[in-house]
């Protein structure tokens, strides 16, 4: 990834405050082109997913297009630090989130509310933050049992935001007559998930490939 | 993220391990688990009841439905009732025909058009934002059910015991 515009980054960073530091500043504003480059790929997914008309009469099946970049930025975040959950184990502090798992929270809360806003409504919003509450628990439980790869992880994702989506409806609605949906909504998650995390293990590296050709030295 | 690193290609990320297997697989049984149980304990249901905001709107025996249908032979007797969801409450009406919903629905409310025939309980039309519950396939079976999220509307079809006395209300 080249940026056109390196200029105008090296010339902020030079007259940026002492108090910050030129490597901080670059620091930031790294995170934050990349965190918004992650947002709006999410977004995109998101806006492709509803344009799939992909509906088995069973509601809440759908493929999770925007899950791949939060799991993408989950394991890796933004910024020259390492961030998996292996390195930050050696470290003294044990944070209780990664940065990874952080901005992955914050691009897939931003990704709900915007495309939210753009595409439907203030109800789709909530319910859908729920599912990803849901989700973003079952794939942080999964990375720190390590037991399990991109795909496992991906899988309890899946799994877990459908079974949250349908405990949420259940409390809307106020009736346990939807629990004949729960096979379905597992086969599902199960399938959509093994997929998104098959694609996130083969894009996982590509990301780690590319370098950015900017000057980032102090 | 896109810093060159030292060690790219880290092999543990590259490999599907055996525990995702294991999961897969587990929750694959616990789907067919979950499915077989409520397959077995499944049967026609008898009442179709319709809730709104967890309150029993009407319910009625879809037995009432079928010996219509029997009744007039070939032709597919289908009833259509309409649920208007109004700022003071939520009404039902039930019609013999469809509706003309231009006329019937006065402006800014919204309603669910549900269709019920011996083949199953759909819902045909409504002004949800969503429009899952008009994508639903038909539901008939004991324990199925349609919900509007938007509407916190939920129809459903349930059997079991009562629906004896109920349809015996009927036939008198």
């Amino acid at each position: 990834m080249k940026y056109k515009s390196e200029i105008f980054f090296y010339g902020t960073a030079t007259f940026s405050t002492p108090a910050i530091g030129v490597s901080g500043m670059e620091d930031m504003m790294r995170r934050t082109v990349e965190l918004g480059f992650l947002l709006a790929l999410a977004l995109i997914l998101s806006y492709v997913e509803s344009l799939i008309p992909f509906s088995f009469g069973i509601p809440g099946i759908k493929l999770g297009l925007p899950n791949l970049i939060v799991l993408l930025t989950m394991y890796e975040g933004t910024g020259g630090k390492n961030t998996g959950v292996k390195e930050q184990s050696r470290t003294r502090y044990v944070k209780i989130l990664t940065k990874g798992e952080q901005e992955a929270l914050l691009v897939n809360g931003l990704r709900i509310v915007l495309s939210g806003f753009l595409f439907s409504n203030l109800y789709t919003i909530l319910y859908a933050l729920s599912g990803a509450v849901f989700s973003f628990a079952g794939m942080y439980a999964g990375r720190r049992t390590k037991l399990f790869s991109m795909v496992g992880v991906s899988v309890l994702g899946g799994v877990l935001h459908n079974v949250g989506q349908l405990l949420v409806a259940m409390a809307v609605v106020e009736t346990f007559a939807v629990a004949y949906y729960v096979p379905y909504l597992i086969v599902a998650g199960t399938v959509t998930g093994a997929l998104i995390g098959l694609a996130g293990m083969e894009l996982l590296p590509y990301l780690r490939r590319i370098e950015m050709e900017g000057e980032w030295k102090k | 993220m896109f810093i060159n690193r030292k060690k790219i290609n880290r092999k543990s990320d590259r490999r599907i391990s055996r525990a995702d297997v294991y999961l897969a697989a587990f929750f694959l049984f616990l789907a067919l688990g979950s499915f077989g149980l409520s397959v077995l304990g499944r049967k026609e249901g008898q009442i179709l009841r319709i809730f709104y905001d967890g309150q029993t709107l009407t319910s009625m025996p879809l037995s009432k439905v079928r010996t219509r249908e029997t009744a007039e032979a070939c032709n597919e007797e289908v009833r259509y009732c309409l649920i208007l969801n109004r700022m003071e409450g939520v009404s039902c009406e039930w019609y013999d025909s469809a509706p003309d919903l231009p006329s019937t629905v006065p402006e800014g409310i919204g309603y669910n058009l549900l269709a019920v025939s011996s083949s199953g309980v759909s819902m045909e039309a409504a002004d949800c934002p969503d429009q899952i519950c008009v994508h639903h396939i038909p539901i008939l079976r004991d324990g199925e059910s349609i919900i509007c999220l938007p509407h916190r509307l939920a129809v459903e079809i349930i059997g079991g015991k009562e629906s004896k006395t109920l349809d015996g209300m009927v036939n008198n």
